[in-house]
């Protein structure tokens, strides 16, 4: 039967090669040992789908079953930066850096998948026995851990935490502190121009006047601020910390679907907040 | 001034709304108002106004072209500016007041006053 079902995977790969079969075909051959088979699909699927977040997956889990902790490491990071609070790459990068002693980082991978998955017991106890070791004596200090996904990682992955939310259309989200400057989202122009901190510091300013405002008024705390205008509709709202998650889209994009892209937003900000 | 005040009452009649002011700009005095008694109408003016005058700046900084409507949720109330002619209408409501009715009762009100 499994036999069967591989093959039938397979025959349909190799009819349609941007078929997502591709994943489940990778992951049985993976369990099954057939790794440099599974290695070869995994290649194909990422060929057909560079941006998909679980293709790299796929492939960082053959990388970590061939050995390979460097590019296992490397295809799960490129997962995060598409997909920030992607499960699978935040449990493999958090196994990976448990392998290699770098326990704090262990723990705040583990952490944050945690906080994407409540509910996975075996998350939890992974998580306590880092938390344990780390304060064994003995144990590597925090301050002498690596620094966290190497930064350039890092800054990737902020830049890409609204990624997954914003699809192809021309939308932009972006998370801005008290201050008006960035904390993660990007905004390119048309001449690919990161412009987001241009953005942030016009668009940031709105939250604190809209805040004295309603204070004056009596209206008590502001939860969302919509402004329509002539090429785009924007939506703002706090975040913790006075952060504000800021929204905009092209005009023809409804009204509602851009509130209830600030929602999405939002969630992803104080999920992203709690983790870093 | 008889066709701004028939706005007015227009946009006042609407369920859930507390106030109605037409302010001028930039100074964000009271032109005129249609208002439930308790309501601040000076001072809803004035810092509606700032707020819409705002967010104009800085969504024409922002390359987004004229800004056509602001609308704020808060814990008690809901704000809406919008311009119209020469003044900006701002229309206060409850909470819990349906947003797409006001919105479009104000992008009329503007479009007609900019006819």
């Amino acid at each position: 039967m499994v036999a069967d079902r591989l093959q039938s995977w397979m025959d349909e790969v190799h009819r349609d090669p941007a078929s997502l079969t591709v994943l489940s075909l990778v992951d049985a051959l993976r369990r099954q040992g057939r790794l440099e088979e599974a290695r070869r699909y995994a290649l194909r699927g990422l060929e057909q789908h560079p941006h998909l977040a679980d293709a790299h997956d796929a492939l960082a889990r053959v990388m970590a079953d061939l050995g390979d902790d460097a590019q296992a490491g490397d295809e799960w990071s490129f997962a995060l930066r598409l997909d920030p609070m992607h499960l699978d790459a935040l449990r493999g990068l958090g196994f990976l850096a448990w392998k290699r002693r770098d326990l704090a980082g262990a723990e705040q991978y583990l952490a944050r998948a945690l906080q994407a998955s409540p509910t996975d017991d075996g998350l939890a106890a992974a998580l306590r026995r880092v938390r344990s070791d780390l304060r064994r004596p003995g144990a590597p200090p925090a301050a002498e851990a690596p620094l966290r996904p190497a930064t350039p990682s890092t800054a990737a992955a902020s830049r890409a935490l609204f990624a997954p939310l914003l699809g192809d259309g021309d939308r932009t989200a972006l998370l801005l502190d008290r201050d008006g400057l960035v904390l993660a989202g990007t905004y390119v122009d048309g001449t690919g121009t990161d412009v987001a901190d241009e953005i942030g510091a016009h668009l940031g300013g709105l939250a604190d006047e809209a805040r004295r405002a309603l204070e004056h008024l009596s209206l008590g705390r502001w939860d969302v601020m919509l402004a329509e205008a002539q090429h785009a509709t924007v939506v703002l709202g706090p975040a913790p910390d006075g952060a504000v998650v800021m929204v905009a889209a092209a005009r023809d994009t409804q009204v509602g679907l851009v509130r209830r892209l600030l929602v999405q937003a939002r969630q992803r900000a104080m999920a992203w907040m709690a983790g870093t | 001034m008889t066709a701004l005040r028939d706005t007015l009452g227009a946009l006042a009649a609407l369920p859930g709304v507390r106030a109605v002011v037409a302010a001028t700009t930039p100074d964000g005095l009271a032109a005129d108002v249609v208002a439930s008694s308790g309501v601040d109408t000076d001072a809803l003016a004035a810092f509606a106004t700032a707020v819409f005058l705002r967010t104009r700046a800085a969504n024409a900084a922002a390359g987004y072209g004229d800004t056509t409507l602001l609308a704020v949720d808060a814990e008690h109330g809901r704000l809406f500016v919008a311009p119209s002619g020469e003044v900006v209408l701002v229309v206060l409501t409850d909470a819990e007041t349906a947003a797409g009715l006001v919105r479009v009762a104000l992008q009329q009100a503007s479009r007609r006053a900019a006819a």
